[in-house]
């Protein structure tokens, strides 16, 4: 009778203190933690009569103290939006930032006087490889790659593909043989890859979602260059693969290449999901940076500069502070969708306006081979930004993906996309 | 899911997460069922709260780990108010995960005469 009177005073007091946490708190899991809390007091009162209540009840104030006020804090967290995910120190941010205003600044000068166009080119190229040598050493020095190093590293893997591809050209000549060869490897490597990813991390219906709306836009490129070309050569189908066709851009064939090489990009970015998560995609911006953001104004009107460089801005300043400095994996997403989108719609919209002469007549240019056909090239233009923003988002997925499972590793960088402990 | 329900998976899971899957390894269990196991494997050594064990669950549900099975045992063994619960797949995969990580610390502990210090000590 009296353990029962015990027990029982304790399960009611018990039910009162279980107030004292958050109210959803209770309504799920107050019953299931009263009924705990009574079978321990049952056990313990059987084992050790008053004593073993006692000491119970000191044991269950102390874990009831702590948990209640971890609790309101969670809750309070999710609601006023604490920060989720720790944002980069701001030495680690400078550092992010570097790259990207290098490359703003070269750009700056290209534009001013195109002379400079050939020989800067060749300096953001030998500048991504000295890059690598401070990477290399605090990756020596402290067994963790960098987190200001992935831009840079897209940037070098970039020159990289270029100067080991342009060795069988050289060699042998571009058609067909060396771009056949080329094609394959890369191909060969893109699908064991992909296949490495899927084996070790599956592949979710979102990402596939993106993967073909990025093929998608890519296929309908494609198209639209098949078209042109054939249409030009008279539908000579053989002129495809022909050396000639390489003067005439868009090239199909060469955009193959870049489709190929833009998607086995997406897949080298996941190498670095495991400890940056979302924040890999500064590898797959570093590629950006030089390859599909890329405009180079026809004409001198300052308007059109000032345009060009803001456009650029964004993908080589906004995006990568944005990101790393985003408190919440929301902030983080925004940070990267919203820059990318503006930049390509304003590139879109630049390319249009100087290619079909509606910035002034005498900026039409011949490089562009699809300006002849307005319509075409504005498909082109939107569909080659789609493909862009759905590799970018491709990329996410697949990191995301990566990352979830993947317990247990370190973060000392303290950028986890993290929201909840336990 | 809402984004309070993600884990850090980047961080070493705690004690009570951890010992509350290896728990649920050998087959589901109710809250009280999961308290006595985790003091048992711990020999003593971690005695959780209600609060420590509800909240744990709390998250360990959001995040996937486990999940709540309408599964019960016989009538007259069952109170039909418990609650149980078992491993999911990813649970499974990240106690691997974590044991491995734990495993390892305990290889360079040994490695660094660690674990010989502490015997000597104990003797």
């Amino acid at each position: 009778m009296k353990q029962n009177n015990l027990v029982e005073s304790s399960r009611r007091f018990y039910a009162r203190l279980i107030n004292l946490y958050p109210k959803a708190h209770v309504a799920e899991y107050g019953e299931a933690m009263v009924q705990v809390f009574t079978d321990q007091c049952r056990e313990a009162f059987q084992k050790q009569g008053f004593l073993g209540l006692l000491i119970l009840w000191i044991r269950t104030m102390i874990d009831l103290g702590k948990t209640a006020v971890y609790e309101h804090l969670q809750t309070r967290s999710s609601k006023i939006g604490l920060p989720e995910i720790s944002p980069l120190p701001w030495k680690d941010v400078l550092l992010v930032l570097i790259p990207g205003l290098v490359i703003l600044i070269i750009y700056a000068v290209m534009l001013v006087d195109k002379y400079y166009y050939l020989s800067l080119d060749p300096v953001i190229e030998w500048l991504a490889y000295l890059s690598a040598v401070p990477i290399l050493l605090i990756w020596w020095r402290t067994k963790t790659f960098p987190v200001w190093g992935l831009v840079p590293a897209g940037l070098i893997l970039y020159y990289v593909y270029r100067l080991i591809t342009s060795i069988p050209f050289l060699l042998k000549g571009f058609y067909p043989s060396s771009w056949l060869l080329i094609t394959t490897l890369l191909i060969v490597l893109l699908v064991s890859l992909g296949l490495r990813y899927a084996r070790l991390w599956g592949v979710s219906r979102t990402a596939y979602l993106w993967l073909g709306i990025c093929v998608f836009a890519d296929l309908i490129q494609l198209g639209l260059m098949l078209f042109y070309n054939l249409k030009l050569s008279n539908w000579n189908w053989s002129s495809l693969v022909s050396e000639t066709s390489l003067n005439v851009y868009p090239s199909p064939s060469v955009a193959v290449m870049e489709i190929i090489v833009f998607l086995l990009f997406i897949i080298i970015t996941t190498f670095f999901a495991r400890k940056y998560g979302d924040l890999s995609v500064l590898f797959l911006l570093g590629f950006i940076f030089i390859t599909n953001l890329y405009y180079v104004p026809v004409g001198k009107q300052s308007i059109i500069y000032t345009l060009a460089i803001a456009f650029r801005m964004l993908v080589t300043l906004v995006l990568p502070l944005w990101v790393v400095r985003a408190s919440s994996a929301r902030g983080r997403h925004l940070g990267i969708a919203i820059p990318i989108v503006f930049a390509i719609l304003a590139q879109v919209a630049l390319e249009w306006g100087t290619q079909t002469g509606w910035f002034f007549e005498g900026a039409r240019a011949q490089y562009i081979a699809l300006a002849q056909y307005p319509a075409l090239l504005v498909a082109y233009s939107i569909f080659r930004a789609t493909s862009i923003a759905a590799g970018f988002i491709l990329a996410m997925v697949l990191c995301r993906a990566a990352r979830s499972q993947l317990p247990g590793s370190l973060d000392q960088a303290g950028i986890a996309q993290k929201t909840v402990q336990i | 899911m809402s984004d309070n329900s993600i884990i850090n998976f980047n961080q070493p899971l705690t004690p009570a997460v951890f010992h509350i899957l290896l728990a649920l390894l050998d087959g589901e269990k109710h809250g009280y069922a999961i308290m006595k196991e985790v003091e048992a494997q711990t020999s003593g050594q971690i005695k959780m709260g209600p609060g420590t064990l509800y909240g744990s669950i709390k998250r360990m549900l959001a995040a996937g780990l486990i999940e709540e099975t309408d599964e019960r045992p016989a009538p007259e063994l069952d109170d039909e108010r418990r609650r149980y619960y078992r491993t999911t797949a990813q649970g499974q995969s990240v106690v691997v995960a974590e044991s491995k990580r734990l495993a390892s610390a305990v290889k360079t502990a040994q490695a660094k005469g660690v674990l010989v210090y502490m015997r000597e000590s104990l003797l």
